[in-house]
């Protein structure tokens, strides 16, 4: 499947820039124009084009700051997450650019420059939308490099940077409480002069300050993301504007790395400088390492290793509807990936069935589940709008409480209970009515302990 | 003109070799990005010396790769250009006359267009460098030749010492649009070696393909300290 983003000036209707994910053909000159003429002439008569689909395509148009128009094109998406993949990519640019340049655009050629910077993301950003990500080759490298000793450079470079990607909403892990951590994350941010602070585990976030946890969801995304997306670095030092908080005035994103796989951010004002900024790491982290390399361990598994789940429980989706937070696990039951390391995989290992589906398989499976089904059965209107973060009480909409999927290889069952939405992947060989009870127990196992971080 | 002060080859000598070990990522074929509260585990006796050192060129000219090539990471394949500052320690090992010394090497990369965009980039990023390394193309005349006026803009004030690099070199591609004539000629004038990295990026990033690299460029910074002792030396 292929997505292709497209951006052009609402005023002139210049093109500024075309993304494209997956192995499709680029969108042809023609097929770009016309799309930018059709909104352009239903804007003339007072219609607002915003969707329409074609026999296995789907197009969305949406237009931002009256200044620049998004179009999205895709097989086999829905338009409500092509919606939600337009404003993500219009947050981006603000994220990278800020709104003056965006809102009054004085020279288009300029802006297109300007604009390169958010490249990276957006391509990132694509990859979210289900399906697009999940192409052959990675699905095969994956199983056939997990059978050979070599796993685990796979694991370590790629696979833990294999982010749920869920469009909007911020991917963090499922931890024990640990207060020595937390107690250094907030002498960090004192150190920085900031609120806002927070530690990465494999691009997910582990412990936030209370200020970071209340940036919108979609912000805490974007600033993770542009971490991971960009060239690997010891510490770096990128302005960025918060898209929700601080749209025109920008701030000093400080990321510095402390052992493979874990860094720690700060939003800076002018100083600390970044030599400073790294410096103050060293005194507030130092004693810290070992702990923190041995945190490293928890991705891509994303919970601790004491949690047992029941064998049938491929992989989850927790979500936070309050919070605007998940947690994604597609090896749920899978063996901690130091004993890959050990010893090969035993035949009857690889013969059961729950190995077989590979872990970028499973995950496009969970979040298919939840963009197609979850997402529209067991959320409300309101739910949706903690992406603006309002809260509607007013509007009182019910939703369901379960909803399931059943296929030759697996089945999906997510429910929902107050604001944690549980999606489960099972095995294929699970009797559809106890899915039910895996997933209550489940949920209650992941939420109810009140030394794990939820 | 170049004197050679670090010991050339010594990374392949089985001192090196052993040294090196401790640079290598278990986990990858190349060497290990270290966190900042990490280094590779060497005997303390080792003297360990830090320098800060400002990457400069054109846009695109190839800055950010080259770094990922000396520091033995993988390189992004795809064109990713440069937002903000990033920075990456290299840890190096070389052999002076008898001693084994431990060089970090600090890089400052910066995107040019954010530099553009923001004054404080390029403030922070010149502020007490050791050197500036200034990066050009052999595929794009216009970025060597505005190298020497680079030069002079980067390093005002506090006389860094000076590191010119050409990417996308080749000797069998007619791709290259800056000739060995024009090479040797900046040489002279400038009084600075122009170090080469090869086009073709498909070999891994072997150490001893990138040693003789990092080892002038060690040799500078330690030939600047000198120079500095000396002098204050002189006048106290
Ligand atoms: N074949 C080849 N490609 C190279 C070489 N150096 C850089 N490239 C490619 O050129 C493009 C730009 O390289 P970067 O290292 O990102 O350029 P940069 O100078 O950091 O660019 P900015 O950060 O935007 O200023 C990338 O796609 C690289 O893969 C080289 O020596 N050989
Ligand atoms: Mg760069």
């Amino acid at each position: 499947m292929t997505v292709h983003v497209l951006c052009v000036t609402s005023a002139g209707g210049l093109p500024l820039f075309t993304r494209k994910k997956g192995d499709g053909e680029s969108l042809p000159f023609s097929i770009v124009a016309s799309l930018n003429g059709v909104h352009m002439f239903c804007k003339s008569q007072d219609v607002i084009l915003q969707t329409t689909s074609t026999q296995d395509t789907t197009y969305v148009w949406d237009e931002f700051e009256d200044s620049i128009v998004l179009v999205a094109a895709a097989s086999c998406s829905s338009e409500v997450i092509l919606r939600k993949l337009l404003n993500a990519v219009f947050n981006s640019m603000l994220l990278l650019v800020g709104v003056d340049e965006i809102r009054n655009i004085r020279n288009p050629d300029r802006l297109k420059r300007e604009l390169r910077v958010c490249y990276p993301l957006i391509d990132k950003l694509m990859d979210g939308v289900d399906g697009s990500s999940v192409n052959i080759s990675t699905v095969t490298s994956h199983t056939s490099q997990s059978r050979n000793a070599n796993a685990c450079n796979e694991r370590d470079s790629g696979e833990s940077y294999f982010c749920g990607n869920l469009i909007g909403l911020s991917e963090t892990l499922l931890c024990y409480e640990s207060n020595d951590l937390l107690t250094c994350l907030d002498a960090y941010a004192d150190c920085l002069n900031s609120q806002f602070a927070c530690l990465l585990v494999s691009g997910r976030e582990l412990i936030a300050t209370p200020a970071w946890e209340d940036l919108h969801p979609l912000e805490r995304q974007l600033l993770t993301l542009l971490t991971v997306v960009a060239s690997p670095c010891t510490s770096s030092d990128t302005p960025v504007f918060l898209p929700f908080k601080s749209p025109s005035i920008p701030f000093r994103l400080v990321w510095v790395l402390l052992v493979p796989g874990v860094s720690v951010l700060g939003l800076c004002g002018p100083t600390p400088g970044l030599s400073e900024a790294e410096h103050l790491a060293l005194q507030c982290w130092g004693s810290s390492a070992d702990h923190l390399r041995s945190i490293t361990q928890i991705a891509p598994r994303n919970f601790p290793h004491s949690i047992h789940l029941d064998v049938n429980v491929l992989g989850f989706l927790l979500i936070n509807l309050d919070t605007g937070k998940y947690v994604l696990s597609y090896t749920a039951n899978d063996k901690p990936v130091w004993h890959a390391n050990d010893k090969p995989e035993t035949v009857a290992e690889r013969c059961n069935p729950i190995n077989a589906p590979s872990a970028s398989h499973r995950l496009h499976v969970l979040r298919t589940f939840y963009y197609q089904a979850a997402e529209s059965l067991l959320l409300t209107q309101g739910d949706l709008d903690f992406v603006k973060k309002v809260k509607s009480d007013s509007v009182k909409e019910s939703s369901a409480l379960e909803a399931y999927w059943c296929s030759e290889y697996h089945k999906c069952h997510g429910i929902r209970r107050s604001t944690n939405v549980l999606c489960v992947l099972y095995g294929s060989s699970v009797p559809t009515h106890t899915m039910r009870l895996l997933s209550q127990q489940t949920l209650s196992i992941l939420t109810t302990d009140k030394q794990l971080r939820w | 003109m170049f004197n050679s002060v670090v010991l050339r080859d010594w990374q392949s000598t089985a001192e090196g070799e052993t040294v090196l070990q401790h640079f290598y990522d278990p986990h990858s074929s190349g060497r290990k990005l270290f966190g900042i509260l990490e280094k590779p585990n060497l005997p303390a006796s080792v003297e360990e010396v830090s320098y800060k050192l400002f990457v400069g060129g054109r846009v695109g000219v190839g800055k950010t790769t080259a770094i990922a090539r000396l520091a033995g990471i993988p390189c992004q394949s795809t064109y990713i250009e440069t937002a903000g500052i990033h920075k990456t320690n290299i840890f190096w090992p070389v052999k002076i006359w008898d001693k084994t010394i431990l060089f970090k090497l600090q890089f400052w990369d910066a995107g040019e267009n954010s530099m553009k965009k923001y004054s404080h980039i390029l403030t922070a990023c010149k502020e007490k460098a050791d050197a500036v390394v200034l990066v050009f193309s052999y595929t794009d005349a216009a970025s060597f030749l505005e190298i020497p006026q680079l030069m002079s803009k980067l390093s005002q004030g506090h006389y860094p010492a000076k590191i010119v690099i050409g990417t996308r070199y080749s000797s069998t591609v007619g791709n290259q649009e800056v000739s060995s004539a024009q090479i040797q000629e900046f040489e002279l004038k400038w009084k600075v070696r122009v170090l080469r990295l090869n086009s073709s990026m498909s070999e891994r990033n072997e150490v001893h393909k990138i040693s003789p690299i990092m080892n002038v460029i060690c040799e500078q910074l330690w030939i600047r300290d000198q120079d500095y002792l000396l002098k204050q030396g002189l006048n106290p």
